[in-house]
């Protein structure tokens, strides 16, 4: 990745991320747009095996999900994702996860009701991570309404570009689980705001 | 009465990397300090050798996180050293712009989500946003100023793609810093706030005469360029580093302990740059230094804190400059050839000098690379400075001793990844 040689690149293949031009509003000095009704976010590298199941899901849902749901790839700085939740009402996160659990177990936590647990917190302190930008933005008070957070248990996490089976697997049964949640947020969303 | 404790950090928190702190101390005696980095060696000298010139930028960067843009300044520094050529105009100010959005990204994160809570008393940053989240936000929203910064300039915000011996693969236009310029002017307010909060803090009572080595230019407060100075008579050209300096290894740390030679250990880092460098600072960031009371020397490492606001205020004054004179160049970078021999370069990483020294072969391949971080260089002074801390605060209750022990490790913002290239904290009785 480090030996990439166009340094702003376009935002390729992201019809639904908020910045299609590549251009962030906030660095042109734009205005932004609304709240969002619903923000996916995918956090991995593309590069690291197991890591990239997150990044697979995101781009398989962008491709199905209608336009008015966010959906975005987080490989860099993680508190970027405090920015993310003060501009939605729903917010998903779909990450990779070390455990002892076997590959592909799936965890679906509601982090807008239940606090994570400190050992999800990893030890590098030099960015702010998944866990911590959430429960910074619950003390912050900035938490979205819902927040739902699936975690894939992976088992290679080497410079890689392919999926170990198991986690291939789960990641098809995560992105039928959140377009459920997103036919459900809709179908909230219209019905308390009926055309 | 014989009295031995142990005082024990089995995970030092909220430092980058791996390390503990064992202290035994007997008789109101400080026996042994032990700080032990145990993340594992990661030889980035040795696999550097072989490689083109070229790719140093790019595989340096990868050392930390944090300080990418630090590695990818001091090796293209060393490879133009090397090769005889001189940056300078506007790429010159583009990469300074470069390192304005680092140090403030890095300075705010250790501002105040790592060092602040120890001051306030809370666990985390987390358990700080509760009770203070005006300074939370703004410590984010500075975070992100940062970022973007940085993003804009060189591809993203972590491991930055853009740099390159004799300048950029790719300039920015006048109209790409539209946005950040106003958000940078907003960031330099806050930054001053910034100030103002953290001189609030409460300091525990602790000085030392150190011997400070920072960089020195002429005329700039250093972050690139100048002579190696200290406030103990060293003045010495950077190619003459590993005559002054000497790498150690103990038995029980993974990083290399560097001392200067005949002498003790020394400090480099924000408290250095600032004590020796104090009439380079932009016009705003001194004006914030005096209304703090932070005139030099000074001498108490916890302040450290302060010295990181207010260069925060220094890198978004200067980065304010340089963008509101910035011209375009005509080319990205400079040509040059490449020719066989040493290079050497140091820069001021957030943490303080990084010294790199490359061997070139006539084939354009990295025969022989030596990089010394700023973490392992403070090393000795961290043991030197707990010695002294515990031996002056006995009679503090061990728990209330063992938190100010971490605390003062993190005065020093430690990165121990990039050290071993290196915290958990033991303090023993016996």
């Amino acid at each position: 990745m480090h030996f990439m040689r166009n340094p702003l690149p376009q935002a390729y293949g992201r019809r639904n991320i908020r910045n299609p031009n590549g251009v962030d509003p906030d660095l042109a000095g734009q205005e932004k747009p609304g709240k969002r009704l619903v923000t996916i976010v995918g956090v991995g590298n593309e590069f690291r095996g197991d890591d990239s199941v997150a990044i697979l899901v995101s781009r398989i849902l962008r491709d199905t999900l209608p336009d008015k749901v966010e959906v975005v790839e987080l490989s860099g700085d993680q508190s970027n994702l405090l920015e993310l939740m003060k501009d939605t009402d729903n917010l998903i996160i779909v990450d990779a996860v070390c455990s002892p659990a076997p590959a592909g177990t799936i965890f679906r936590i509601n982090a807008s009701e239940e606090s994570f647990p400190s050992n999800f917190f990893t030890a590098s302190t030099h960015s702010i991570d998944l866990a911590r930008s959430i429960e910074l933005a619950r003390a912050l008070k900035q938490l979205p309404s819902s927040v739902l957070v699936y975690g894939i248990v992976g088992k290679d996490f080497s410079f890689t570009p392919s999926l170990t089976q198991q986690v291939k697997e789960s990641a098809e049964t995560v992105k039928n689980k959140i377009m459920n949640d997103v036919e459900r947020i809709l179908a909230s969303s219209l019905s308390s705001n009926p055309a | 009465m014989n009295s031995s404790r142990i005082l024990k950090v089995d995970y030092l928190s909220r430092v980058e990397g791996e390390g503990t702190l064992l202290i035994k101390t007997k008789n109101s005696h400080v026996e042994d300090i032990k700080f032990k980095i145990f993340e594992p060696p990661r030889f980035f000298e040795a696999f550097l050798r072989g490689r083109k010139y070229s790719e140093a930028p790019d595989i340096t960067a990868r050392i930390c996180g944090i300080c990418p843009v630090a590695y990818q300044m001091s090796s293209v520094h060393a490879m133009e050293n090397a090769f005889g050529v001189k940056v300078e105009g506007q790429l010159r100010e583009l990469r300074r712009l470069l390192y304005c959005g680092e140090w403030i990204e890095s300075h705010v994160l250790h501002v105040y989500m790592l060092h602040a809570p120890d001051f306030l008393g809370y666990e985390d940053a987390i358990q700080l946003a509760k009770d203070f989240p005006d300074a939370v936000q703004r410590g984010l929203r500075l975070k992100k100023t940062g970022n973007d910064l940085v993003a804009l300039l060189a591809g993203r915000e972590i491991h930055p793609i853009n740099v390159k011996v004799g300048g950029f693969y790719k300039l920015p236009q006048k109209k790409d810093f539209t946005g950040i310029l106003e958000r940078l002017k907003k960031a330099r307010d806050e930054a001053y706030e910034t100030v103002r909060w953290t001189a609030t803090l409460p300091f525990p009572d602790f000085e030392y005469d150190y011997e400070f080595v920072a960089l020195r230019h002429p005329s700039e407060y250093p972050f690139n360029e100048g002579r190696l100075v200290s406030n103990k008579g060293l003045d010495i050209d950077i190619h003459e580093y590993e005559l002054m300096f000497h790498e150690s290894h103990v038995p029980y740390s993974n990083a290399l302990q560097s001392t200067m030679k005949g002498r003790m250990a020394y400090l480099t880092g924000p408290l250095a740059r600032h004590n020796l460098n104090f009439d380079r600072l932009s016009p705003l960031a001194a004006e914030a230094a005096r209304e703090v009371k932070m005139i030099p020397p000074v001498l108490n490492p916890f302040k450290s804190i302060i010295v990181r606001a207010i260069e925060t205020v220094f890198a978004c004054e200067e980065a304010i400059r340089i963008i509101e004179n910035y011209e375009p160049p005509e080319n990205p970078a400079l040509n040059y050839s490449v020719r066989p021999g040493f290079g050497f370069g140091c820069t001021e990483a957030p943490r303080g000098i990084l010294y790199h020294r490359y061997l070139i072969g006539d084939d354009g391949l990295i025969k022989d690379a030596k990089i010394v971080p700023p973490t392992a260089q403070n090393q000795r002074m961290i043991e030197s400075d707990l010695r002294n801390f515990v031996t002056a605060n006995f009679g503090l209750a061990k728990q209330d001793l063992t938190l100010q022990c971490e605390q003062l490790i993190r005065n020093y913002d430690p990165c121990i990844s990039c050290a071993t290239h290196f915290l958990k904290l033991t303090v023993e009785e016996t």
